[in-house]
């Protein structure tokens, strides 16, 4: 089968020709796929930002069919069509046993598919039954390739709760994740949201998915501070990983307002915060890490958002076949996609 | 009658000689103090590093008998013993309607008693009425002093929830508000706590707690960590306002973890945040400000606790005349005593 293989010695991926996995354990299914995505996470395992197992498929937002199951697999049979949770967690562990399994150290962020074991980038992929989702009957296929990435906003959406309606909401940035959130935000009811991106094909996009949103630029936001210093905002959803968009958040918010950190800044990168603001406003800060619980809820949210909001061309995802990688990932650092997804169907 | 008057101007406290307050409005309480606490902030506000009013009677912590009450009061009635809640909201804005009159503009900090009415370092202080809480019988006077600092403790507490029993929880600096939240943490259960405290009197001073709680220095806080990176703790409540101690605190803790940001900080302290750090550990950052609905929780504590954590002594707390003010914050400055409190006779 075709798949693609990261080097990360090397930081090389390339395209490859191996056999289909032969052999699957009593617990595992054989999943033949149909879609992956190239998620921001990827892109920063290629540059080596993040660390992955040392030759490893890559590809963590998969959606695919059942080819074979082993024989104590009864959730789904062959035929079925699933999507991936790659996270997991050893079940054992006080994280674990805690419901905390995205912080086990055995599973969670170490056993993640397409991290440190093999992922989707590829026709087949092996996955422990207990990962694989059955899709609903009326859900689009090319649909359930985004229950990964909704899965971690709707961990984040959950930790940003309560809020009411009326509440004024800031976005920083609208790549794929502030678009998934700005979808999630108007769905629920939400009008007062702003979203601040500097890349002009992606402000386009946002456009595009017609929530009426406001979107403007950091130098927008930056001038509107400057000129009404009353103009504040009750939530910040940051998806930009940026620290200056950060540090200059902050100063943003309302009394008892919250900043929430979606986006994965570098690990060197600091942003710096004054602790007397944050008592004198009575600030929160919370971030996200990746999806725990979250499929299920994710999948109703992929129901009830359906084409209205999450048609690929709406919100700037486009489908490559995964001999074009090179084409995708260039296409997507460019900004003029908000996300690149292989179909392998 | 006596009072300790701050001239904001000349940075100036004096104790002078005022006219009882004759003439009360329809709602208002003339109280006789008994006890009136020094705070953290009033010594800020003495040096000029908190906003306060321009001439005005500080003491923000207190207890006393009504002596006299206006037309509509009702709930309470001269000989009553009482204590009273320095802050309130205009109750008619936005914040106040949502419930957070603590950011109200027009009342909140801009209106506490203390520090822009006159307050309770005096020998008699007019409240109104909705800030005057009755004392349970088992309360005696003394204890009541400290209902406004439990107060601001209880308030935290709520919004760290929910922390299960056996959760690693880490208390930075044992002044007065440390040696609460120890008494506060003990009262409920929690036996896996830290103290750290640099002055040496101060850790002896938690010490008479009882608790059983390991107290130390920061410096071997950081040994702990060097020896054993994989030692955290799941909960950091910051009763310092120090910032480097606030910046090293996220590094000790564990995944899922929170720091609760208590101790005022001075306004120009930055401190340097890792948004990746936040991220692949899911961290959250809180901060506490004042008390809003908690002034009958903490009359709740105060009768719980009684006198097995809240006897002065045993606190570290010394009682002064008002005449005795210079000494009273000498003492506090140099950390021989975790607090001063005013007997006023």
């Amino acid at each position: 089968m075709e798949v693609l293989e990261f080097d990360s010695k090397k930081k090389e991926l390339c395209l490859l020709e191996v056999p289909v996995p032969p052999k699957l354990s009593d617990h595992d299914v054989l999943v033949k796929v149909a879609y992956a995505g190239i998620c921001g996470s990827d892109l920063k395992m290629l540059s080596g930002d993040i660390p992955v197992a040392d030759k490893i498929i890559l590809g963590h937002e998969i959606c695919g069919t059942v080819a074979e199951t082993g024989k104590e697999v009864d959730s789904v049979i062959p035929g079925d069509r699933v999507a991936i949770d790659p996270n997991s967690g050893c079940g054992v562990c006080p994280e674990c046993a805690d419901g905390n399994y995205h912080y086990c150290e055995c599973g969670g962020g170490n056993n993640y598919v397409g991290v440190f074991r093999n992922g989707g980038w590829a026709e087949y992929c092996v996955v422990p039954a207990r990962q694989a989702f059955l899709i609903p009957k009326n859900m689009a296929f090319e649909l359930a390739a985004l229950t990964e990435p909704l899965s971690c906003i709707s961990h984040g959406w959950d930790k940003i709760q309560p809020l009411q309606i009326g509440k004024r909401i800031l976005i920083l940035g609208a790549g794929i994740a502030g678009n998934l959130y700005a979808c999630l935000f108007h769905l629920n009811g939400h009008r007062k949201v702003t979203v601040c991106e500097p890349q002009e094909g992606r402000r386009k996009i946002f456009d595009d998915i017609d929530t009426g949103f406001e979107i403007i630029t950091p130098n927008q936001l930056k001038e509107r501070k400057a000129k009404c210093p009353n103009w504040k905002v009750d939530v910040v959803v940051d998806c930009s990983g940026n620290v200056n968009a950060l540090e200059d958040a902050v100063e943003l918010l309302n009394n008892g307002g919250l900043l929430s950190i979606y986006g994965l800044a570098p690990p060197q990168a600091k942003f710096r915060v004054s602790p007397f603001l944050l008592f004198e406003k009575e600030l929160t800060i919370n971030s996200v890490l990746l999806n725990p619980f979250c499929f299920r809820k994710s999948m109703k949210y992929i129901a009830a958002l359906n084409f209205r909001y999450l048609g690929f061309e709406k919100l700037g995802v486009q489908v490559f076949k995964l001999k074009d990688f090179e084409e995708a990932i260039r296409a997507l650092k460019s900004g003029c996609i908000s996300k690149a997804i292989f179909k392998m169907i | 009658m006596d009072a300790l008057q701050f001239d904001l101007k000349s940075k100036q406290l004096s104790l002078i000689q005022l006219p009882v307050p004759s003439k009360l409005a329809e709602n208002d309480v003339l109280i006789k103090v008994a006890y009136a606490g020094i705070c953290g902030t009033d010594l800020h506000i003495a040096e000029g590093a908190f906003p306060c009013g321009e001439k005005v009677v500080l003491g923000h912590e207190f207890s006393g008998v009504v002596e006299a009450v206006g037309s509509k009061v009702n709930h309470v009635k001269p000989g009553d013993k009482v204590s009273v809640d320095p802050n309130s909201g205009c109750g008619t804005c936005n914040y106040c309607t949502d419930s957070n009159y603590h950011y109200c503009e027009v009342g909140g900090l801009n209106n506490t008693i203390g520090i822009y009415r006159n307050g309770g370092w005096a020998n008699y202080c007019v409240v109104p009425n909705n800030q005057v809480f009755k004392l349970p019988e088992k309360i005696s006077l003394e204890q009541a002093a400290l209902t406004e600092p439990l107060s601001c403790i209880s308030h935290g507490w709520d919004k760290i929830q929910p922390i299960p029993i056996g959760k690693d929880i880490l208390i930075m600096g044992a002044g007065i508000i440390g040696n609460l939240w120890a008494c506060v943490l003990h009262l409920q259960g929690h036996r896996k706590v830290i103290v750290s405290e640099p002055q040496e009197a101060r850790r002896k001073l938690v010490a008479n707690l009882n608790t059983g709680y390991e107290i130390m220095k920061p410096t071997d806080l950081q040994a702990r960590k060097a020896a054993n990176p994989k030692w955290g703790v799941d909960l950091i409540i910051d009763c310092s306002g120090f910032g480097p101690a606030i910046e090293q605190a996220l590094d000790l803790l564990n995944p899922g973890g929170q720091l609760c940001i208590f101790g005022v900080a001075s306004p120009e302290t930055k401190i340097s945040v890792s948004p990746y750090l936040l991220f692949k550990k899911e961290l959250t950052i809180n901060a506490i400000n004042v008390n809003p609905f908690s002034f009958n929780k903490s009359l709740g504590f105060i009768d719980a606790m009684g006198d097995r954590y809240l006897a002065y002594e045993k606190l570290g707390i010394k009682v002064f005349g008002l005449n005795q003010y210079e000494a009273a914050l000498a003492a506090l400055k140099t950390g021989t005593i975790a607090k001063a409190i005013f007997k006023i006779d």
